[in-house]
């Protein structure tokens, strides 16, 4: 009785459970409208496209709801689902299981509804979103951004490219090279929707471009060649002695500055003149050398230097321009100018012999040529011009007449042996030479006064004085005609150069010592009447009338005074070798050249 | 097993005793209330709340609820007797929240059985008036009972029960008052249970632990508390040296 006893409590104890009774209940309004939905896709464009390895970004919004899973399909096949608390989702389609090719795909997005019931937040209410895209699987080459064109824009050049399309964009880089092995970064965008951008270090020079996508792979362009212009470089004279010169740049906000440069004659090199900002376009060279042409160069100089520039040779060879130009007033474009010690100058034109008078710098005369001609010499008055005509007659010109006369060479040797230089007078007395022989002949008269053709060299050139009573071969040998006879004087050759009878002593002749003095000599008795000192290689020409000697040396030209010696003026030029004489000829304070320039003094 | 062997031997030798030398023997009944702080349990409940995505509430979390006891117990000397205790205390929580989509309830279903010794002295006597100084000591057991439900939409239905069980000492002293007729006594009660806070193991898998969810610290019993209600005693045997 007892153990039952206790057995019933012990039940009783058991059966007394604690029983919960409580419930909350939560008053809910299930009547919510669906919510505008959002879409964000790492994709570019509408239609995806996707390279392995790759993936696609799905995010949507639709204010507070949450989208906690995604159906993925691909021509509705459904391809899996997707979950997330963010409403981003990352959906991996294999590549391996897709061919290239095109393909619709469906997402279906499930959002809750928003109400706050139990089953909305565990996600079992809600509503569904339904997209399509079209889905292109391709070939990561087919899918590389390609530079498209390159052209100038506003004093830039600019660089369009093809839009990466695809997926895990990080950056394109823009790289530049001139030899296509070089590459230079020169741009970088982080903005897959940015599909331009300038070369901040294009000048105008020959480049090669190419894009590279960063992408998890990095995907390359082909490279496209790009060449504008490079500031060219234009020179003209201005004034006498100086140049202007001018460029234009078609890339001005990409300069930084240009360097003028001289190009040196002897060796490779430059010799540099000046730098100037990038607003300058033009710019005056002065005191450039005359009777030489002269090469300038632009080097344009640009704000960024891509990093295969490394040297200045590199730099100057894609970003330099030259121009050759002749300092000098544009006068006579003639091989021949004669200056004698008249009232003008004689100069020759491919038809016709002009004379220029000094005095008012115009033409005063003309005689024009149907055939061939050639001067051979102008008297040292200027009175009679002797030439070769048709390479069969001697032609003389008197100006003072202005009559010409033709003598055949058979009228004076009896052959047309050539006549390779000749000698005239003021008295229309010209000494002739035909290789070996000499023909002393009198063209007022037509009489052959003397002639010697035992001599056993050639002439290395002929002058006369101005009587017509000497003459010389060019080699300090002097020569004095009496009667019908060639009478050859004693030597005064004194290891002095020749320069030429005295216009206005027929007995005294002008030799020189190089950077030493020149000597007014007698032929008869070889006294010094004068002697000037000089510091110069060639004697150019001596201008009698105005008192001056125009002397050159391979760098300088140098015009003394006659009589004092003293130097009046110099000008810088430029020649490997000495000039010879004639090549200038001073005439009145103007130097002319035969390459028909002249500059004041 | 081998405890609940030892606590009848103990109360035999007990019985035995009483009969040879106890003058009175008594047979006693407790109902009342208590509390119990479960402050790992209750721990538990913050955190499951605070977690759930769905507004929900707390209802009930461990409220003071009914406890019974019960004692054999005989007179050793005068002053003092000596017995057997057996206690049964039963609580609970609940998280709950029901709306039109469904319903959702976290329920923990605590019990703790406890017995022991217990010594009982006299400290006052007057008349039928008897107040009486006890302190019970022993092994507890107790096992919690989770529930998780959720049904939505009637269609879909979550339910997941797993059973936890914790053992351990405790020690409760406390104070009756009582009031004798012939050989019936009655009166109140009032004490403190105290244990020793042991981890709390699944029942299948005693190696796993119940722990608190996001902190995954481990949960303790903690049945500490006071206990307090009426008390009803019968004395029906005669001491054999009266």
């Amino acid at each position: 009785m007892k153990k039952l006893f206790f057995g019933l409590i012990i039940l009783l104890f058991y059966s007394c459970e604690y029983e919960l009774q409580d419930d909350f209940y939560n008053n809910i309004d299930k009547d919510v409208d669906k919510p505008t939905a959002t879409v964000e896709l790492n994709f570019a464009t509408d239609t995806l496209y996707l390279s392995y390895p790759s993936y696609i970004d799905f995010k949507i919004e639709a204010g507070n709801h949450k989208f906690n899973w995604v159906n993925f399909y691909i021509n509705n096949i459904k391809y899996g689902t997707y979950y997330s608390s963010t409403g981003s989702f990352e959906i991996s389609p294999s590549r391996y299981n897709y061919t290239d090719g095109t393909y619709q795909i469906k997402i279906e997005a499930f959002s809750n509804s928003g109400t706050g019931s139990i089953a909305d937040c565990v996600g079992s209410e809600g509503f569904l979103f339904t997209y399509n895209w079209v889905m292109v699987i391709s070939d990561d080459a087919n899918l590389s951004p390609q530079i498209k064109k390159i052209c100038r824009d506003n004093g830039k050049l600019r660089l369009d490219w093809s839009m990466y399309k695809s997926t895990n964009f990080k950056k394109y880089l823009i790289l530049k090279s001139n030899t296509n092995n070089d590459w230079d970064t020169i741009i970088r965008v982080y903005d897959q929707h940015t599909t331009s951008a300038y070369d901040p270090s294009y000048i105008g020079e020959e480049a090669i471009y190419a894009i590279r996508t960063i992408a998890g792979l990095t995907l390359f362009g082909r490279s496209l060649e790009y060449k504008d212009t490079v500031p060219q470089l234009k020179i003209s004279n201005y004034g006498d002695k100086s140049f202007k010169l001018k460029w234009k740049s078609y890339f001005s906000n990409n300069v930084a500055g240009y360097i003028i440069s001289e190009v040196k004659k002897d060796v490779y090199g430059y010799n540099y003149i000046t730098t100037l900002p990038a607003t300058d376009s033009t710019y005056i060279f002065q005191n450039g050398k005359f009777g030489v042409e002269s090469e300038l160069m632009l080097t344009t100089i640009p704000k960024n230097t891509p990093s295969y520039f490394s040297d200045e040779f590199n730099r100057t060879q894609y970003y330099s321009s030259k121009c050759k130009g002749i300092i000098g007033k544009k006068s006579f474009n003639v091989g021949q100018v004669y200056v004698p010690n008249g009232n003008s100058l004689i100069y020759r034109t491919s038809n016709a012999i002009f004379l220029y008078d000094y005095n008012t710098r115009k033409n005063s005369d003309s005689l024009i040529f149907s055939n061939s001609f050639q001067i051979g010499s102008v008297s040292p008055d200027g009175n009679y011009i002797l030439g070769v005509e048709n390479s069969t007659n001697f032609f003389v010109y008197n100006v003072s007449t202005k009559t010409k006369k033709n003598v055949s060479f058979s009228d004076i040797t009896g052959s047309l042996n050539y006549y390779y230089f000749m000698a005239m007078a003021n008295t229309g007395v010209a000494v002739l030479c035909t290789t070996k022989n000499y023909y002393v002949y009198d063209f007022v008269n037509n009489n052959l006064i003397a002639s010697r053709t035992d001599f056993d060299y050639w002439a290395l050139y002929l002058t006369i004085s101005a009587d017509g009573k000497y003459f010389s071969n060019g080699y300090n040998y002097f020569f004095k005609i009496e009667g019908n006879a060639i009478v050859q004087l004693p030597d005064i050759t004194n290891n002095l150069y020749y320069y030429n009878f005295n216009p206005c002593n027929p007995e005294e002749v002008i030799e020189y010592t190089p950077n030493g003095s020149i000597q007014f000599i007698n032929i008869l008795d070889r006294s010094v009447s004068k002697s000037i000192p000089i510091s110069c290689d060639v004697i150019q020409n001596i201008d009698f009338k105005a008192g001056k000697i125009l002397g050159s040396t391979k760098s300088e030209f140098k015009v003394y005074d006659l009589n004092s010696g003293s130097l009046l003026w110099s000008y810088p030029t430029f020649s490997q070798t000495n000039f010879v004489s004639y090549q200038f000829q001073l005439c009145k304070d103007v130097i002319y050249w035969y390459e028909g320039y002249l500059i004041y003094l | 097993m081998k405890r609940i062997w030892l606590f009848f031997s103990m109360f035999f030798v007990v019985f035995g005793i009483n009969n040879v030398f106890a003058q009175q023997i008594s047979i006693g009944f407790g109902y009342g209330m208590s509390n119990a702080q479960m402050t790992g349990l209750k721990s538990v409940n913050r955190t499951t709340l605070a977690n759930l995505p769905f507004k929900a509430k707390q209802v009930e979390n461990f409220p003071s609820a009914q406890e019974y006891n019960f004692e054999f117990n005989a007179s050793i000397f005068k002053k003092y007797s000596l017995g057997v205790c057996y206690n049964y205390f039963s609580t609970g929580s609940r998280i709950s929240s029901i709306d039109y989509s469904g319903e959702y309830r976290f329920d923990n279903i605590s019990t703790n059985t406890s017995y022991g010794f217990i010594n009982k002295f006299s400290i006052f006597e007057a008349k039928a008036f008897l107040i009486q100084f006890t302190a019970a000591f022993g092994w507890y057991k107790s096992k919690f009972k989770l529930t998780e439900v959720l049904n939505l939409y009637q269609t879909q239905s979550n339910q997941y029960e797993n059973k936890f069980e914790s053992k351990g000492m405790f020690i409760k002293p406390g104070i009756d008052i009582l009031y004798s007729f012939k050989f019936i006594k009655i009166g109140l009660y009032g004490s403190y249970y105290s244990n020793t806070e042991n981890e709390i193991s699944l029942s299948r898998n005693n190696s796993l632990k119940l722990v608190v969810p996001n902190t995954n610290h481990k949960v303790k019993t903690d049945w500490k508390g006071f206990q307090y209600g009426i008390k009803f005693l019968i004395s029906s045997f005669n001491s054999k040296n009266k």
